[in-house]
């Protein structure tokens, strides 16, 4: 295995337990996480986050994806009929078990999606080894 | 049931939609002028894959996110899953009036009331 999931996962199921169920404490995005011979490629769900306030930085092997998703204006606490999508800022970190080629680190957001390629560094991809034939 | 605000409805997939497995998206309802605003957390959803249905006064919110082909994978949260989430709304909402717009994977769709119900102000006339 490549990450460690595991905290935010326990770390979740907690606060539901905590909180009956009644509050959604979803604020460590969803991610997949997919390997080619290239690169590593990070998506994580982070609908209707403010562009300009997504962050993606890489400290030793551990990746961190950060985001805000703002509460909209205007809007008070007393018109909400129901209120389940967390605002606030929202934090993932991912342990990276490849090593990776730090200065071509790439992320777009597009449909509510995060999607970080990491490429590989040259010892982490698969090489082919030429047979001498004698 | 109240004949204006929309409700959260028990989501039963049907028969046809038996062999998905679904995610109930996150949803919010806020009053805004004249209605209802209703905003669905539909990540990865591109508007084309969105499909939203009004039957008689059941709103049907149904899209899978589409993920780009990137190799192996390894870890999933959120792969093969089509969101689906029904609410019902209140006899008051003009459903013919009804519009949406998704944007960065958020849907918001616009619930006004009929308007023969909005609330209004009367004008009273004070005699002194």
């Amino acid at each position: 295995m490549m990450f460690d999931t595991d905290f935010h996962k326990t770390f979740n199921e907690m606060a539901r337990s905590i909180l009956g169920g009644v509050a959604e404490i979803d604020r460590s995005p969803r991610v997949n996480l997919y390997e080619n011979d290239d690169a590593v490629t990070v998506e994580a769900a982070m609908p209707g986050v403010d562009a300009g306030s997504i962050d993606v930085s890489l400290d030793g092997d551990t990746l961190t994806i950060a985001g805000e998703r703002k509460a909209p204006e205007g809007v008070d606490a007393k018109d909400y009929s129901w209120h389940e999508r967390a605002t606030g800022p929202m934090r993932r970190q991912i342990k990276l078990r490849r090593p990776v080629d730090r200065n071509a680190i790439t992320a777009t957001y597009e449909h509510g999606l995060l999607v970080v390629t990491l490429p590989k560094a040259a010892e982490a991809k698969p090489r082919k080894i030429d047979v001498q034939v004698k | 049931m109240n004949t204006t605000h929309p409700e959260k409805t028990c989501t039963m997939p049907t028969t046809s939609e038996a062999n998905t497995t679904w995610l109930t998206p996150s949803s919010d309802l806020t009053e805004a002028d004249g209605g209802f605003e209703l905003t669905v957390e539909l990540p990865g959803v591109t508007p084309d894959a969105l499909e939203l249905e009004i039957d008689d006064r059941t709103l049907t919110v149904k899209g899978a996110p589409r993920h780009g082909d990137y190799g192996r994978r390894f870890h999933q949260e959120l792969h093969g899953v089509t969101f689906l989430r029904r609410f019902t709304l209140g006899r008051d909402i003009a459903t013919d009036a009804i519009e949406a717009q998704l944007t960065d994977g958020v849907l918001r769709v616009r619930l006004p009331l009929r308007e023969e119900t909005r609330p209004r102000k009367i004008a009273v006339d004070v005699q002194r």
